[in-house]
């Protein structure tokens, strides 16, 4: 007798218990989904599938749209701020080019001016450089790292 | 729109072994209806990428079982089957002993695993091949025999007990 046979008849053959196994068997097969009810959840099925996509769709049109508003915020900001660095770059060139031709016309004026500092403490004022500044060469500009 | 059709056919032909089977691990219509119809849900989504082919039985239990599971893990709890409360008055005697038995059965399969109960039903109750359960609960042929027999003894052991009907071991513990 092999040890399987040996398990079988340690458990008594009981008629009852088949009758009833396929009693209940046969109870849990008369389950069944009416048509009506299946027509039902197909027709769910497919509506809210469609809703579904309808609700995807419309998260995916407002979070391109976000998106493209946050990056245009971020280029006119960046744009902002590299004009107003620009701007002060070229009021820094504008007053470097004022002192350069400042030292450049009254470089000569300089040499007396330990005697008049000794004698008085009138100084005579500098000319405005309005023509000589459009005459002079632009200095090479510096490109700007952010 | 051909293909929409085919799969409404698919999900007709199978609706009640889909059905059985949610109703198996869920224990309840209302579960059972909403499992299929996340299911439906489902293959309308994938309705392209679905062939319909012989295997489509199997896809379709794999699906709900999932499904179900999920919903089991979701919930957290055991689903329970009140038949055996059920009141009996106005039903014969008979009618009553049979309705008992029969439904300490089921409290018997419900005190297995849910693997044991989804290939005891897919087995007994819809005839599947055993080939077809071992696809769907991913387990080799060989296993899915052993667990049918296992759930069969222990059923039968447990309804031996209940009815007080002795086995050698339990007559040797009587006389000593």
């Amino acid at each position: 007798m092999s040890k399987t046979d040996l398990h079988k008849s340690s458990i008594p053959e009981n008629m009852d218990f088949d009758e009833f196994l396929e009693q209940s068997i046969q109870l849990k097969q008369k389950n069944t989904l009416a048509d009506d009810k299946f027509e039902l959840l197909w027709n769910r099925a497919k509506s809210k599938q469609g809703n579904i996509r309808r609700m995807s769709w419309i998260i995916t049109v407002s979070a391109a749209v976000l998106a493209l508003m946050i990056s245009f915020l971020i280029i006119k900001t960046t744009h902002h701020k590299q004009q107003e660095l620009e701007l002060q770059y070229q009021q820094a060139t504008a007053a470097l080019y004022k002192v350069s031709y400042y030292m450049n016309q009254n470089i000569d004026k300089l040499s007396p001016i330990d005697k008049m500092m000794n004698t008085t403490n009138y100084f005579e004022p500098l000319a405005k450089p309005i023509d000589g500044l459009e005459k002079l060469e632009r200095v090479k500009r510096i490109p700007l790292k952010h | 729109m051909i293909k929409e059709k085919v799969l409404k056919k698919t999900l007709y032909d199978n609706k009640d072994t889909m059905y059985r089977l949610a109703l198996s691990i869920l224990k309840s219509e209302a579960d059972a209806e909403d499992a299929l119809q996340d299911v439906f849900v489902k293959c309308w989504h994938q309705k392209t990428e679905i062939q319909i082919t012989s295997d489509i039985r199997g896809y379709l239990m794999r699906v709900t079982r999932n499904r179900c599971l999920d919903m089991v893990k979701k919930h957290n709890r055991k689903y329970e089957q009140p038949g055996i409360y059920e009141d009996p008055m106005g039903v014969d005697k008979n009618a009553v002993e049979i309705s008992d038995q029969v439904a300490w059965i089921d409290r018997f399969l419900e005190q297995l695993p849910e693997l044991n109960q989804t290939v005891f039903h897919m087995r007994e109750v819809e005839g599947i091949s055993f080939e077809e359960i071992s696809k769907t609960v991913h387990t080799p042929i060989a296993n899915v025999r052993t667990i049918l027999s296992r759930t069969k003894k222990h059923l039968r052991k447990q309804f031996n007990i209940i009815n007080r009907i002795d086995t050698p071991n339990t007559l040797k513990k009587t006389e000593k």
